[in-house]
């Protein structure tokens, strides 16, 4: 005859009992991860040395604190401006092609060679009449770049900014990104470091 | 039929089959177009315009443009890009990108995936506030000023779960997502069945679970949230590197966030979802598209009531009576009690004074465990399942009449129906994303609904001919719908000549059940009887859908047989959108009996007496089986108190609250000698047990669930148990080999490859089969070929024709003139059976915190009674003390107690131990009581932020022209050929 009841007796379990399943459970943990233990030690040791351990330490006690102020100084128009802009410049270095510029730069070079030559040569040859250095082929092709480079300038820029990402787009991503990444990850990984609510 | 035309895309020529829309055109050709407002669940809500194509020369909105022959297609150039410019920028101006402090940033973003994928760098309109509160409750909020008012909320309310709560108010300065009248969300008639937050494409409409919890950065404090968003907007450069960041940390979300494919543990419908967890902590249900039962849908339960999963009040450890009560112990003193008792018993006793309970909340697998153990190791065919309460009579019926006893097709057909009827069902409340289907086709596709029930529950107030006949008298209603339609010829004699048996027989039946006869004994008036035969007649298919009204009588099983005739008699059957569709209660109701939980039948439905079957299963697991029929549940009751069975083994099912006459149910196991009840909580009946065995719910174990449609389909492990306890299967099958029975089944799909390989029914189910969302219905060949509409060729009887059974009306029980209250009892949407689930949420809770009475106005102004007051009913069986709720759902003398309690409101301490005569299903459905009042005064039962005191707004979907007609909108192809024709 079985009544009907609401009374359970729970299993108690003593606290030495209870501490020593706990260490048990944990020295399981670490011999089966015992390398890895072991490396992290030494990294840790690493850290601690140079008192890493105690900036990351206080930071994370203080990190609402901390977050608040990072946030209030960098609100400020002439911060949010230089990264802006410092992104801006990357961004543009990122669009120069090196490579294709290496023979242009060559030519400045020798250009500024001769510059140097003519001024230290003798008063007759720089007398040498306008129309004879028209003749000269060397003349004539670095007219024909500094027109280009004057063409170039007068150009619609988002044209070519358009062309570009149709003829290949993957490559105008890949270097925006990366270099927006660098940026932006360092300004948005600020909280990972800091305590949440 | 399919029509084929040629139409050109971008100066290519292509061939297109059957009308469809250009967004689905380009769809196939894997052509990409921006769209935001177009969901698949939903289709075209035209608020968005980012889909913008030229078609003819004509910019159009390519989600509502339909394609015909010939059209010429433009979906690239200058100008169709500005169109979709304008349109992607109206958005952004109502959409913060902050997506990396997103708890929406999950790779599903659809704005942050567009502004990706369109290469939008910056934005002209700049984003602005609407000026208006969050919006939230315990289930969802709702942030106005991160909606981009694309309407898919609205869209999902109005027409899928046609619940008419939410509408867009396009006269406000701002635009923005409305509740009722512009109510607060817990004043509105809001369901929370999550639709909303399901559908939103971003994080406008979210559940509460996810917000501050999914993303790395989301659950910084909002003081110092804002300043970052702020930052991060002053020195940000362009979009693309903002949206780089947060896909990886999107990415890096996946490695945190589980998403685990599983199947709803509440109801039949066998809606399945994807669960998203961080550990033990679930973050939010999120349906598929692909769920074959369900889609995008969800109820209140199935999207945010699982939070008994973590109830401390679980079990985890098995518990042994003593003297002094239960005691917590090991699980290997828990299984070498049982076998010692168990053993002791069935020697001194034989096998047949041991009984087998399964469950309808546990897997096919779990259920085929449990009859195997029944039947192979203990050697008894004592074994039944909760079926017994509720859906025998309707297996019943359909067995008499088709031949198999499951729904005729599947959701789908009930949706394309033109005529539903819907006997003695709340279908809005028991089975509400079926529900919806009705409601959307009713409302949107001109569907026909007929609702005959005693109460005006949301079906019935939303039909098209609502009646309510006296309480038990649907067979003769039937019978004389049936025989007005044969007296005008309107009998579908071609169908009954090639497919039925017994045709001349049953209509000589019919001669008693004239309208005159039927009128006054269901108190339909002739009229009403008459405009039922004439909408079966005229519309060319009916479903009929019945629930527990019909089958908890003593003529259950004849009046779902008399459902059965008049289809048959119709021709409803064979066809699409047609037949028969015994509404299953559980979430694996079905697949409890299909595995062979019953007393007299294996797995699929094989006789124990059928002795080439038996063969068969003895075979395979090599034993020697019993060939006579076992107790079903109503007679183990009996067996117990007549000292004949001594042992009861109980998982997933409180008996001892959800059978009739508990009192007498509950003496009966005071007088066992070994119970054995397994379940996730201490329900009422471990209150009686001798072990208790800690189980684990759904989310804890793999198997699968069969849904009302006879559809199979996977649940994964979506967490570990918890504490000590353990899947069902596991458990059998620890118990099975204590005793002997050397099972070693690894995985529950070796259990499903077993069962599948004895039963020609399933022959073709394998997990294989059933990978992620992918489901079978049965019958399963043995090639995977499955049976969506039930009867193509024809029927599962001899000649495969079907049968007309002639049925006689029984009589409901009739009470003394005291009992003068009939009780109606059954389900609410928001609380399953006694609640030991629900309950345990606290939003649910804190919208329904207690079972009530619903008393009608007449009897309420006769008794003196009001909201709150507490009343007394006293059946000759028992009786219950309750709240009462006036409302006019329920009329004159007829009070409705829901079953969601265990308390001193539980239904069943009135019910009596009458049952169908034909298969011992109790009759819960027919009880009279007398009500005093006890407490004037009281507190309302329900409080006032329960949905049922809001006011819904219906219309059809979003109402875009409502937007088209504001003074500030332009249509952004009309924008850009304005503004080239200014400029040349």
């Amino acid at each position: 005859m079985a009544k009907a009841t609401t009374v359970i007796r729970k299993i108690e379990v003593s606290p030495e009992e209870q501490r020593k399943r706990e260490l048990k459970e944990l020295e399981d943990s670490i011999v089966n991860n015992r390398r890895a233990i072991i490396d992290s030690i030494h990294l840790i040791q690493r850290i601690h040395e140079k008192g890493i351990l105690h900036i990351v330490e206080s930071m994370l006690g203080q990190s609402d604190k901390i977050l608040d102020r990072v946030l209030l100084s960098m609100e400020h128009p002439e911060v949010t401006g230089s990264i802006k802009n410092s992104f801006l410049l990357l961004e543009v270095l990122g669009k120069m092609d090196l490579k294709e510029w290496e023979p242009m730069i060559d030519k400045i070079n020798t250009a500024l060679t001769r510059m140097v030559e003519v001024q230290q040569s003798d008063k007759e040859k720089k007398e040498v009449t306008m129309l004879s250095m028209l003749r000269d082929s060397e003349v004539r092709e670095g007219m024909s770049i500094l027109l280009a480079f004057v063409k170039g300038l007068g150009s619609s820029e988002g044209k070519e900014k358009e062309e570009i990402v149709k003829q290949n787009p993957d490559t105008r991503k890949f270097n925006k990104n990366w270099l927006f990444f660098i940026g932006g990850a360092a300004v948005m990984s600020i909280p990972l470091f800091l305590k949440r609510k | 039929m399919t029509e084929k035309f040629e139409v050109t895309i971008n100066d290519e020529t292509t061939s297109v089959s059957n009308q469809k829309t250009v967004m689905q055109l380009l769809n196939t050709k894997n052509i990409e177009i921006p769209s935001l407002c177009y969901h698949p669940s939903l289709g075209a809500i035209e608020t968005c315009d980012t889909c913008i194509v030229k078609v003819n020369g004509e910019y159009v909105r390519s989600c509502s443009t339909t394609i015909r022959p010939n059209d010429k297609v433009e979906t690239v150039g200058e100008d169709i890009h500005e169109a979709q410019m304008i349109a992607m920028d109206r958005i952004l101006g109502n959409h913060e990108l902050y997506c990396t402090v997103c708890d929406f940033n999950n790779g599903n973003c659809e704005i942050h995936n567009t502004v990706k994928e369109m290469k939008i760098s910056h934005q002209e309109t700049d984003h602005t506030s609407k000026n208006a509160e969050v919006q939230r409750n315990e289930f969802y909020r709702y942030d106005p000023d991160q909606c981009i008012l694309c309407g898919r909320c609205v869209e999902a309310c109005q027409n899928l779960q046609v619940n008419e709560t939410l509408t867009i108010d396009w006269d406000l300065k701002r635009p923005r997502v409305i509740w009722d009248k512009d109510s607060p969300i817990e004043d509105s008639s809001c369901v929370n069945c999550g639709h909303c937050s399901t559908v939103c494409p971003c994080n406008a409409m979210m559940e509460v679970g996810m917000e501050g919890e999914a993303g790395f950065l989301t659950g910084v404090k909002q003081q110092s949230l804002r300043p970052m968003i702020e930052l991060t907007k002053n020195i940000e450069t362009g979009y693309e590197s903002l949206l780089t960041i947060s896909d990886i940390e999107a990415t890096m979300r996946e490695e945190r966030i589980k998403k685990t494919k599983t199947v709803c543990t509440y109801c039949g419908v066998g809606c399945s979802f994807d669960v998203w967890t961080k550990g033990r902590q679930i973050l939010k249900v999120e349906p598929q598209e692909e769920a074959p039962a369900n889609g995008v849908s969800t109820c209140v339960k199935g999207k945010f009531g699982w939070d008994f999963v973590n109830s401390e009040e679980r079990l985890t450890k098995p518990l042994i009576r003593d003297e002094e009560g239960f005691k917590e112990v090991e699980w290997e003193e828990a299984l070498t009690f049982i076998r010692s008792k168990m053993t002791e018993i069935k020697t001194n006793h034989g096998p047949d004074s041991l009984a087998f309970v399964a469950s309808s909340k546990c897997t096919n697998e779990e259920s085929y465990l449990m009859q195997k153990l029944a039947r192979a190791v203990i050697g008894t065919n004592n074994v039944d399942n909760c079926s017994r309460y509720c859906q025998s009579p309707a297996t019943k019926g359909l067995w008499r009449t088709v031949g198999y006893g499951g729904d005729s097709g599947s959701i789908s057909d009930i949706a394309q129906a033109e005529l539903i009827i819907s006997i003695g069902s709340n279908t809005a409340e028991s089975h509400p994303v079926l529900a919806t289907r009705v409601k959307r086709a009713q409302k949107l596709n001109g569907q026909k609904v007929i609702v005959a029930d005693l109460r005006k529950h949301e079906l019935a107030e939303r039909a098209d001919l609502f009646v309510q006949p006296a309480p038990g008298s649907d067979l003769v209603w039937l019978s004389a719908v049936t025989k007005y339609i044969v007296d005008q010829g309107w009998h579908d004699e071609a169908f009954l000549a090639a497919h039925v048996n017994d045709v001349e027989v049953f209509f000589e039946s019919l001669t008693p059940y004239t309208l005159s006869y039927a009128s006054e004994v269901t108190h339909l008036s002739e009229e009403e009887l008459i405009s039922i035969a004439e909408r079966i007649h005229e519309a060319k298919t009916t479903s009929i859908l019945w629930a527990m009204g019909v089958t908890q009588h003593g003529g259950g099983s004849d009046t779902s047989t008399a459902i059965s005739n008049l289809l048959l008699v119709t021709g409803n059957y064979m066809k699409p959108g047609a037949g028969a569709y015994p509404l299953r209660g559980h979430n694996n109701v079905q697949g409890t009996s299909d595995f062979g939980s019953m007393p007299d039948r294996f797995p699929g439905y094989q006789y124990v007496t059928d002795e080439s079957v038996r063969q068969r299963f003895e075979e395979q697991w090599g034993v020697d089986l019993p060939s006579e029929p076992g107790l079903n549940n109503q007679e183990m009751v009996e067996a117990i108190h007549e000292g004949k069975l001594k042992a009861l083994y109980i998982k997933g099912e409180d008996m001892g609250i959800v059978d009739t006459n508990i009192n007498h149910v509950q003496a009966a196991f005071e007088k066992l000698d070994l119970f054995i009840v397994q379940d996730i909580f201490f329900s009422k009946t471990c209150q009686y047990a001798d072990v208790v065995l800690p189980a684990s719910p759904s989310l804890e174990k793999e198997g699968t669930f069969t849904n009302t449609e006879r559809r199979i389909q996977r649940l994964y492990r979506v967490m570990e148990p918890l504490g000590d306890s353990k899947p069902d299967w596991e458990i059998i099958m620890a118990i099975a080999n204590q005793l002997g029975g050397d099972w070693n089944y690894q995985h529950p799909s070796e259990i499903m490859d077993e069962a599948a390989s004895l039963t020609p029914l399933m022959a073709g189910v394998n997990y294989d089969r059933l990978e992620g969302y992918k489901s079978l219905q049965w019958p399963v060949a043995a090639d995977g070929k499955d049976t969506p509409l039930l009867f193509t060729d024809g029927f599962s009887l001899p000649g495969g024709k079907a049968i007309l059974h002639p049925v006689k009306w029984t009589q409901p029980l009739t009470f003394n003139e005291e009992y003068d209250i009939h009780v109606n009892n059954g389900r609410l949407l928001e609380h399953f059976h006694e609640g030991n689930m629900t309950y345990k949420s606290k939003a649910i809770s804190g919208k329904t915190p207690n079972v009530f009475l619903e008393v009608s106005g007449e009897l309420a102004a006769e008794r003196g009674i009001r909201d709150g007051t507490k009343v007394r009913l006293t059946s000759p069986y028992g009786s219950v003390r309750v709240s009462c709720l006036v409302t006019d759902r329920v009329k004159g003398k007829q009070v409705y107690l829901p079953m969601n309690t265990s308390g001193e409101g539980a239904i069943n301490y009135l019910t009596s131990s009458h049952t169908d005569k034909d298969t011992d299903t109790p009759a819960y459905k027919e009880i009279s009581a007398k009500l005093e009042v006890i407490e004037e005064d009281g507190e309302s039962p329900l409080p006032r932020k329960n949905h049922r005191f809001g006011t819904p707004q219906p219309q059809v979907g979003v109402n875009v022209e409502g937007k088209w007609q504001r003074s500030d909108y332009i249509f952004p192809g009309d924008l850009v050929r304005e503004r080239r024709r200014k400029h040349g």
